[in-house]
């Protein structure tokens, strides 16, 4: 499987709101972060956790991938994000557009990093 | 070929145009200098550093295809002048601007390193921010006045984009140009014309 077959598996996992089958793709240490910025989720763990809690907050949440390119171990998205109604009742969050560096490591995606 | 007796007779004297129908057509480039009249935006409204080099502006006197052609002819060469002229005044250094914002990164640097790698990424799927405002750029490419009208709301995509192609005044003279010759003829008048079908009606 290329890298950029596995980031748009996650991609899919994600879409499907899958957070197991998403962390499936990722190692061990993997985590996800800003660029150049705070960790937002670390380990596996930390991040089928923190993608659980996100599904159940947007039940709605999609992500489109509108441009990809990948070189060596990097694939990068441009990836346009509705999240749709939150189920706790707080604000509604407008569509936005982040570009998306995932970071492989053999087959494995070792880092997710979000440019906003 | 500039002197083969086949030649000149299939271009001398064959669609003549005078300076006045040259300009009441809006022609420009070879399709005016042929006609006699030195124009040429690289003189009348230099550009780049086409004021710092010294070039001829070839010119015919009958405004007929050969005139056209020996136009085009002699512009090879002066063309061959200038650039060896840049050659000797090229500074040293980039040819490309290293701001990664509006320039990409060699190749090589996107393999080693990541700020290179997504600069690239945002410079061709996102391009630049141009400022609001509008403008008219001409620049005398070797078929006449090429122009861009640009009109930019700040975004990333032009608001309005109008080209100014070469062919469009000139191929709208075919009519014109052809009256009174043969058929065999159209084949010398399109080609001193030197038309882009493909470039007339953008």
């Amino acid at each position: 499987m290329s890298h950029i077959a596995t980031a748009e598996a996650m991609i899919a996992a994600y879409n499907a709101q899958d957070a197991d089958l998403y962390v499936s793709y990722m190692t061990d240490d993997a985590c996800e972060a800003g660029y150049r910025g705070a960790v937002v989720r670390e380990g596996k763990e930390g991040t089928r956790t923190g993608l659980a809690a996100a599904f159940a907050k947007w039940p709605q949440n999609h992500a489109e991938i509108r441009e990809k390119q990948t070189i060596g171990n990097y694939v990068l998205f441009r990836e346009y994000v509705t999240r749709g109604p939150a189920s706790d009742g707080s604000e509604l969050v407008e569509p936005f557009e982040v570009i998306a560096v995932y970071s492989f490591e053999g087959d494995k995606c070792s880092r997710v990093e979000f440019i906003r | 070929m500039c002197d083969n007796r086949i030649f000149k007779q299939r271009n001398v004297d064959i669609a003549t145009v005078s300076k006045e129908d040259a300009l009441a057509w809006g022609f420009s480039g070879p399709m005016i200098r042929g006609s006699g009249i030195a124009w040429d935006l690289r003189k009348s409204q230099p550009y780049d550093a086409y004021d710092q080099v010294d070039f001829e502006v070839p010119v015919g006197t009958r405004g007929d295809c050969y005139d056209r052609f020996m136009v085009r002819v002699e512009e090879v060469r002066q063309s061959a002048r200038i650039i060896r002229q840049c050659i000797e005044k090229m500074p040293a250094g980039p040819v490309l601007s290293s701001d990664r914002k509006v320039a990409p990164p060699k190749r090589a640097e996107m393999k080693q390193d990541m700020e290179s790698l997504i600069h690239h990424f945002k410079l061709y799927t996102e391009g630049f921010h141009v400022p609001a405002g509008e403008v008219y750029v001409a620049t005398e490419s070797p078929k006449g006045e090429f122009g861009v009208y640009l009109v930019s709301d700040g975004s990333n995509k032009p608001y309005r984009c109008k080209i100014r192609p070469t062919a469009f005044s000139h191929l709208q003279a075919m009519d014109f140009m052809t009256k009174g010759h043969m058929l065999p003829d159209i084949t010398a008048i399109l080609g001193a014309m030197d038309i882009v079908f493909g470039e007339c009606d953008r």
